[in-house]
């Protein structure tokens, strides 16, 4: 039997590039050989110290995946094997030979010996080389209920990506653009500076660019302020400015380019959202995803106001 | 004479009546103005044949206020924009009307400054005085500091005049109201204008030579003749000194302004939040002489900015004065001074045998380098399948994402609401509920949770019982460095199953009924250690051990924010903090 294998040893990965430099790239979708079934943590075949598996993962480098692509193998030595990290911050390296319902039976790489208890509550999480395991293990099959449609390219953007992804969106932008923000406000820095000139160009150049933000009694002076203020300026340029002024604040952070493609998060769209706090954001280009957000626009639309109408806030 | 004060008191009313009932000309030096009324009644005045001078300080010219600025222009007031040189600012808040009232103080023309700080607004009627405060107008104008601002010859639209608002009645749980509107009759006072040392040197001539007591409002106190005026009349020990402060002082460089005086015997309460500040900048000494202005008691305020500084020697107006700040002072934090004594325990780690059972180790912080440093963390880019999750779509996903959850939950939360009977019965209730069931099952549950800079905001108070509270149970919480927002909503289910989006854990977020939110459910075929890595990358308080450890270690961080790294270990070590040698 011969399976084509794309591995990288994960134990030397994380031992010779520090963490917070390592590029992430798991752009290869992971492949399953549904030959093999492991049943309950076992290999199919035991000998010694190797191990004959079903296919695995490749958690690469960026720069080095396409070097292990296409080797040939039958047996895995089971050195390159699963993680289980430790509250204390260590971790073993090993085979997950079972998961028990309070423990892990665990046989550990450095002491080849016999397999010991794991209790769980000592453990801060576990990553399995086999993705089989691991999607019985979490249960992520289940999990799929909740999710629509098929699986798709998500990005998750931390604070600067999403700074960077969102200027890129706009810039490219064909026919729409939909901003609906709780905070937003102009800055001399960029990204968030380049957004806004790219947002307004946008709108000079023809495209429909919509921007629903806060100005209710539920939010700070100075936040309903700024965002008022700044909401007016780029009416100027033919942005079409919508405010929601209710009991009820406008919270949602999103941005809805061509009807194709959506980010939502955190983040709000000034200086601070895209240069300095901690965010986490999301894109987003699946159809059915993408055709709820557009409801749910449509749905915050309908109530939003136009500036002219609205009333003077008083101050809380 | 008249005297308003803010929050929620009269200044506003007594500001726009003065506009409504002006004849011949306005002119005024405001540092920022955005309340939308008195812009609006600013820009009736031309239409009435009345013309409006304002000079304003260059930060008005960002991208973020240029509307107003074009509003104003539009409706024909004569505007500058004031560029005083070495990032000077031009800080005063005051208004000539006719040339014959001043009304200046410390309020700055925005909703904040009337609605919710402290601030004082005083009306003087004497043409003596305008003319002083005219002529200095005229200076500030004729100089190269001034840029007069065009409108784009728009039409103006036509504007109503508001009505003054009566003053708001009640007054928020736990605030006062400011009291009415009174009339003086009192002296003209001495007036000054900044830059310019003298009365600063004035004021604390008259500190030193006080006989039985000192009351200071101040939101920013540091200039040095003043501190040791202060300090010295203090040790003496026979004058009674009183400091409200804004809750600002606590942070870097000017703590130790504050620790100095309250150990020369000075009895310090602070005041403020994000949202609310007290903003006086008045000194009353032994009930007669009495100062106010735009100036802070600071070097820049003293060396670079424009300000006006008003002294009046009036029993009667000091009176009033003292009453307002007693009052205030009732819902005032007292000042605690740092303890340099270490009592607190040093690690929390539960001794165990072979495996780290339970909460992991927490121990008391050794790298004071690099606290908040932004880590620049890389996306992570796969195929996920995707739920969208609006409003009250997302609560009920959560809660099944966390009964389901086998070994890891990582949350980072900016906001959850305050623990209380009503969290009980709700969802956030649920949510609590579920996660101290998944750790009573073995699963590791992390919360990491913001920590707001000020430590009198009521956030950071729900926060650290939320941290007492669920530490107990097992549940690892974190708390956030008081430096950069943790401004995410994060959920992590066994590092495969995410959300992310806008939803904050109050009960308004999460049962759609309060607010408009959205968040993404995503799922990942195979777990991703990308999101352990990031989250543990998150600045975060080191030693959890006890509320009063990380509240030492807060209060130490904050302190030291932009101490140079020699100074910072000084300062550390004289507090028993191990420190790493600078290189």
């Amino acid at each position: 039997m011969i399976f084509t294998m794309i591995q990288m040893s994960k134990a030397q990965e994380n031992k010779t590039i520090p963490a917070r430099r390592r590029g992430y790239t798991e752009g290869i979708p992971p492949v399953f050989i549904g030959l093999f079934d492991r049943p309950k943590g076992h290999g199919l075949l035991n000998i010694g110290n190797w191990i004959l598996r079903p296919l695995t993962v490749a958690r690469g480098h960026a720069g080095s995946r396409f070097a292990v692509l296409g080797a040939l193998l039958l047996l895995t030595p089971t050195s390159q094997a699963d993680e289980i990290s430790l509250r204390n911050g260590t971790s073993l390296t090993g085979r997950v030979l079972m998961v028990q319902s309070s423990s892990y039976v665990f046989q550990d790489n450095a002491s080849h010996g016999a397999p010991q208890n794991v209790p769980k509550t000592a453990v801060r999480y576990v990553l399995y080389a086999d993705p089989t395991m691991a999607e019985r293990a979490f249960g992520i099959r289940s999990a799929l209920r909740h999710a629509e449609g098929e699986a798709s390219l998500v990005r998750l953007l931390p604070t600067r990506p999403f700074g960077q992804a969102i200027l890129e969106a706009v810039q490219n932008a064909q026919t729409s653009i939909w901003v609906s923000a709780y905070y937003i406000s102009g800055s001399s820095t960029s990204p968030i500076k380049d957004f806004y000139t790219a947002l307004e160009d946008k709108a000079r150049q023809g495209l429909e660019v919509i921007v629903i933000s806060e100005y209710g009694p539920g939010t700070t002076a100075r936040v309903r302020e700024a965002t008022y203020n700044f909401a007016r300026t780029l009416e100027q340029s033919g942005v079409r400015v919508l405010f929601m002024s209710g009991y009820r604040i406008l919270h949602k952070k999103m941005i809805l380019v061509d009807n194709q493609s959506a980010f939502l998060g955190s983040a709000n769209l000034t200086m601070a959202g895209t240069l300095q706090s901690d965010e986490m954001n999301v894109h987003i280009r699946q159809p059915a995803f993408i055709a709820r957000v557009r409801k749910d626009f449509e749905k915050i639309m309908a109530s939003a106001k136009y500036a002219e109408v609205l009333k003077p806030m008083e101050s809380k | 004479m008249t005297v308003a004060f803010s929050p929620r008191g009269e200044a506003l009313h007594l500001i726009l009546n003065e506009l409504r009932t002006a004849t011949s000309r306005v002119d005024l030096a405001q540092f920022y103005l955005t309340h939308p009324d008195l812009i609006d009644a600013l820009c009736a005045l031309p239409a009435k044949g009345i013309p409006v001078r304002l000079l304003t300080d260059v930060t008005m010219g960002e991208a973020a206020q240029q509307p107003t600025l074009d509003k104003l222009t539009r409706h024909g007031v004569q505007l500058f924009l004031i560029e005083p040189p070495k990032r000077g600012k031009m800080h005063m808040k005051n208004l000539v009307v006719d040339g014959q009232t001043v009304i200046t103080g410390t309020a700055n023309w925005t909703q904040q400054a009337f609605g919710l700080n402290c601030e004082d607004t005083i009306k003087i009627a004497s043409p003596a005085l305008a003319a002083v405060y005219l002529a200095k107008m005229d200076e500030l104008t004729a100089s190269d500091m001034a840029a007069e601002i065009h409108g784009s010859g728009a039409k103006p639209e036509r504007l109503s005049f508001p009505l003054p608002k009566p003053p708001a009645v009640r007054s928020p749980p736990g605030r006062v109201n400011a009291p009415g509107t009174r009339r003086f009759s009192a002296e003209a006072p001495e007036s000054f204008f900044l830059p310019n040392p003298g009365p600063f040197e004035h004021l604390a001539e008259q500190i030193r030579s006080a006989t039985s007591r000192v009351d200071v409002a101040i939101f920013l106190l540091n200039e040095d003749r003043i501190v040791d005026a202060l300090t010295e009349r203090a040790q003496v020990g026979d004058c009674a000194i009183r400091i409200l402060a804004d809750v600002g002082m606590l942070g870097s460089g000017n703590l130790e302004v504050l620790q100095n005086l309250a150990a020369a015997g000075v009895e310090i309460r602070t005041f403020g939040s994000d949202r609310e500040s007290l903003h006086m900048k008045t000194g009353i000494i032994d009930g007669h002489f009495f100062w106010t202005g735009s100036a802070n008691w600071t070097k820049g305020a003293m060396t670079l900015n424009i300000e006006d500084m008003l002294c009046f020697d009036s029993p009667e107006l000091a009176a009033w004065y003292s009453n307002w700040l007693d009052e205030f002072a009732k819902i005032c934090q007292p000042f605690v001074p740092l303890q340099t004594q270490t009592t607190f325990v040093e690690t929390n780690a539960v001794p165990t045998g072979k495996w780290p059972i339970g909460l992991p180790p927490t121990a008391p912080r050794t790298d004071w380098d690099h606290l908040v440093e932004h880590v620049d963390f890389p996306p992570l880019e796969t195929n996920a399948w995707v739920a969208y999750l609006p409003d009250e779509a997302y609560a009920p996903v959560l809660l099944d994402l966390i009964r389901n959850a086998h070994q890891t939950i990582l949350i980072a939360m900016y906001k959850l609401a305050e623990p209380g009977e009503k969290v009980a019965t709700g969802f956030l209730g649920q949510i609590i509920a579920e996660l101290e069931k998944a750790t009573a099952r073995g699963v590791y549950v992390s919360l990491l949770l913001h920590v707001p800079v000020s430590p009198q905001d009521a956030l950071y108070d729900a926060h650290s019982r939320w941290a007492e509270r669920l530490r107990a149970k097992g549940i690892d919480v974190r708390l956030g460095l008081p430096a950069l927002p943790m401004h995410e909503k994060f959920v992590s289910v066994d590092l495969c199953k995410i959300i992310v989006g806008s939803h904050n854990w109050s009960e308004g977020a999460l049962d759609g009924s309060r607010v408009y939110e959205s968040s993404a459910l995503v799922i990942y075929p195979q777990p991703q250690k990308w999101l352990a890595d990031y989250f543990f990358s998150r600045p975060m308080v080191s030693n959890m051990s006890s509320r009063e450890a990380w509240e030492r270690e807060l209060t130490l961080i904050r302190h030291t924010k932009n101490m140079d790294p020699v100074d910072k270990n000084q300062f550390l070590e004289s507090f028993g903090v191990k420190v790493e040698p600078v290189p």
